[in-house]
């Protein structure tokens, strides 16, 4: 896969795991697992870009002794998600097109 | 085996490339990440493999920072051998007259420049403690009193200051004299 395509898929999967509720880095990499699989030194990169590009924030809270940075998805996020959505409603329709004639 | 606290200050050295929060903030992300790990029963020994290594996870880092470590990567210095191999016999005797009748002279002052600075950085060190003892000293040997005592001080302690200007000064001149020195010596032996 595309390296590029695979990023921004990537990054969409990330703001998914965030979207019904604040997260941290090890569950979003445990809830990823079933369907992506997705390293500790892939996350971190893609987790500081979407929050540097405004859609994610982060909180640091204190848990059982020892600190856990919660990242929450903003508007931001959210529109890049619904974005992505409408890019993939228009994908499918091309892949109907191409598989046209190979039914 | 690595442990955990070997792989940080590996990756640590790496993300010299990056801003020091920022470095700050990755290292942050890696000991939350080997605490939730091993709050679920994973061995150090696994975390840090599966961490990867500390020169890949920070090029990542980098790139997220817009920072290629691949362009910063600074050009590994041949051994003499393979600088020797890059030249023909009559280059190398050339270059050996070039040596010794230029580069031998200009690296003889350079050096002694160095010697010089560092000595300056060590009398620096020297006047620094000298100012703290005459400070501390003057009150308890009784050389004076009243505003006697007080100038003996004031004496010392601007000893002490001038001092530790002076080998702060020096030690970074030294250094950079040296690290100067380094790349000359590179640029005009290193055929790349």
């Amino acid at each position: 896969m595309d390296a590029q395509l695979k990023k921004g898929l990537l990054e969409i999967c990330v703001l998914s795991a965030i979207e019904e509720e604040p997260s941290y880095g090890y569950k979003i990499i445990s809830d990823l697992a079933p369907h992506v699989v997705i390293s500790e030194s892939t996350l971190y990169p893609i987790l500081r870009r979407l929050e540097k590009s405004g859609a994610v924030k982060t909180k640091t809270v204190a848990y059982n002794g020892r600190l856990r940075r919660y990242f929450s998805i903003t508007e931001e996020g959210k529109k890049r998600i619904d974005d992505f959505i409408e890019v993939m409603d228009q994908f499918d329709k091309i892949k109907s097109f191409l598989l046209r004639g190979r039914e | 085996m690595m442990t955990y606290k070997a792989w940080e200050r590996a990756l640590r050295k790496e993300l010299h490339v990056v801003s020091r929060i920022e470095c700050e903030r990755t290292l942050e992300y890696y000991r939350e990440m080997k605490d939730e790990k091993q709050a679920n029963g994973e061995s150090e020994e696994t975390i840090v493999a599966e961490f990867g290594s500390p020169r890949e996870c920070a090029r990542r880092v980098a790139l997220a920072n817009g920072v290629r470590l691949e362009d910063r990567a600074e050009e590994e210095t041949p051994g003499v051998g393979e600088i020797v191999k890059r030249y023909s016999p009559a280059e190398l005797v050339g270059l050996g007259f070039v040596t010794l009748i230029l580069i031998l002279p200009l690296f003889s002052v350079l050096f002694s420049v160095l010697v010089a600075f560092a000595a300056v950085t060590a009398s620096g060190f020297g006047i620094a403690i000298g100012g703290v003892g005459f400070a501390i000293g003057a009150p308890i040997m009784g050389v004076a009193s009243g505003i006697g005592l007080l100038a003996y001080v004031g004496a010392g302690i601007a000893m002490s200051g001038l001092g530790i200007l002076l080998c702060i000064g020096f030690a970074y001149a030294t250094k950079y004299t040296a690290i100067g020195m380094k790349k000359l010596l590179i640029a005009i032996y290193v055929r790349r």
